[in-house]
């Protein structure tokens, strides 16, 4: 290993804050933007707090080989993958069996929100690239993937938030990071569609009792909905910037709505 | 109780539109009685329909549209043509003449990676669409240039009443062609004039959601020429 990684002696300090400064509610700073790639139909970048993440959709386009295609909807077909450098000991570029499941779930926790009907016969790709991890990739990759299918224009039924919560030195945490999730007792990921109160995707790592279960699935529901907050802000500003940008130009206004209308 | 948006407000998906006696029109869903937006677009109110335009996705072809598309395969017994859509289109001799008026035997076939303009003559969820080109103006595309744009923004390049593509026409070039699945055919007469067309139809794409585009566009068109006319006079001198 190139450097030693410190295993820390305790994860909650006596302050009550953990080893990164945040107190035990407190999500990492989040950072989304959407529409980053130009060759996609929609994309995202994703900060969270360390972590870095590209998400890519592709179509609905003609799904190729042909005898995949469904005759009623669309495929999903997610793909995760770690780049070589993204952990601190190089990962081998080789799809490894974490990768193969975590494409598999994050395809599960988006597949309920996608109106899949609507596109018969044809394949709906995402491509979820790591570039650096720093634990809760899997939360991150689905809020990424779920903003960039929002912006490729695919109907969805609500966006797709998520967010981890464990336990550490016996307390109930929300969004853990890399040495909170190896070395705390428990680690549980969820993704929800938040407006409509479902739960996608519910993983749980350690051990929980039945009330800190019941405790930490509080927390991280006040956690997704902030996420779900902020991606809705970051949606809507790629098109707001453009739009403030040219009121400044002009002070001309005209119905935009009746233009359409008399195409049509 | 009234809706939840002002008109033209931007809108993501599983927002709340409205509630109440309201009907869910392209973009938006029902649920209960609540209407939700589907899709990142403009929200608009029109009479009891909640509907959401769309700034973004792929070309879901209609019965009727004019299209641009290349030929991705040809035999005598039909051709495949890529239509920049999720599904690619098909001509076959007995389709490609509707009204049968030339017969089957005068059947025109394309050469593959020729662009074609043609109209969609059949389409639905079960079966890929079906053009012809048997109609004034359609056929093979000779010369010019196509470029690619966002196909839920082609309603902005027409304009209303045809006004922005009026403008284009009579400013630039008035051999410009334009398919509703976001492809554009032009033929300018010198490189200038194709320059400032692409700048300007990459601009209305990208302002496509804005208001008083067409006198932003006149305004560009303008000071274009100038800045273009400015550098071939400093090149003469």
């Amino acid at each position: 290993m190139l450097f030693e990684e410190k295993i820390p002696e305790k994860l909650i300090g006596s302050d009550g804050l953990r080893l990164d400064g945040r107190k035990l509610d407190e999500l990492r700073p989040i950072k989304f933007e959407v529409g980053v790639l130009s060759q996609a139909d929609g994309s995202a970048y994703v900060e969270h707090g360390k972590n870095k993440i590209i998400a890519a959709v592709y179509g609905p386009r003609e799904l190729h080989p042909k005898h995949l295609a469904l005759q009623d909807r669309a495929l999903l077909r997610c793909l995760y993958r770690m780049a070589t450098f993204s952990v601190s000991e190089r990962k081998s570029p080789a799809p490894s069996r974490r990768e193969a499941e975590l494409s598999m779930i994050i395809t599960q926790a988006l597949q309920p929100a996608i109106f899949l009907e609507y596109y018969p016969r044809t394949s709906i790709d995402v491509y979820i690239e790591i570039i650096e991890a720093d634990g809760g990739t899997r939360c991150a990759s689905i809020n990424a993937a779920s903003l960039a299918l929002a912006d490729a224009g695919i109907p969805l039924r609500d966006l797709v938030a998520a967010c981890a919560v464990g336990k550490a030195d016996g307390q109930i945490i929300l969004d853990l990071n890399d040495l909170e999730d190896k070395y705390g007792e428990a680690d549980m990921p969820m993704a929800m569609l938040y407006r409509r109160g479902d739960v996608t995707l519910l993983q749980m790592d350690g051990q929980f009792t039945i009330e800190e279960f019941n405790k930490a699935l509080e927390l991280g529901k006040t956690g997704i909905s902030k996420i779900y907050q902020l991606q809705r802000d970051a949606l809507r500003n790629k098109y707001l910037s453009i739009r403030d940008e040219v009121a400044d130009e002009s002070e001309v206004k005209v119905e935009i709505t009746k233009e359409v209308e008399e195409n049509e | 109780m009234p809706v939840n948006f002002e008109n033209n407000q931007i809108v993501s998906p599983g927002e709340l539109l409205a509630e109440g006696d309201y009907l869910s029109g392209e973009g938006s869903f029902k649920e209960g009685n609540k209407v939700y937006s589907s899709i990142l677009g403009l929200a608009v109110l029109k009479g009891k329909v909640v509907s959401v335009i769309p700034l973004q996705g792929p070309y879901y072809p209609k019965v009727g549209d004019i299209v641009i598309g290349k030929v991705l395969n040809s035999s005598p017994a039909g051709m495949r043509i890529d239509i920049n859509s999720l599904y690619s289109a098909a001509i076959f001799p007995s389709t490609a003449n509707e009204t049968g008026r030339r017969g089957r035997e005068k059947f025109i076939q394309f050469d593959v990676g020729e662009n074609i303009i043609a109209k969609i003559i059949s389409f639905d969820r079960t079966h890929d669409p079906i053009l012809t080109v048997d109609e004034e103006g359609l056929g093979k595309l000779v010369g010019g240039r196509i470029i690619k744009i966002h196909p839920t923004r082609v309603p902005r390049v027409i304009g209303k009443k045809g006004s922005m593509i009026k403008l284009l026409k009579e400013e630039l070039t008035d051999r410009i062609k334009i398919g509703q699945n976001g492809l554009i055919w032009f033929s300018t007469s010198n490189d200038v004039i194709e320059d400032i067309l692409v700048a300007v139809l990459r601009k209305i794409e990208r302002e496509a959601h804005t208001s008083g585009l067409t006198d932003r566009v006149k305004e560009t068109i303008k000071k274009l020429k100038e800045e273009k006319l400015n550098v071939i006079r400093g090149k003469n001198t």
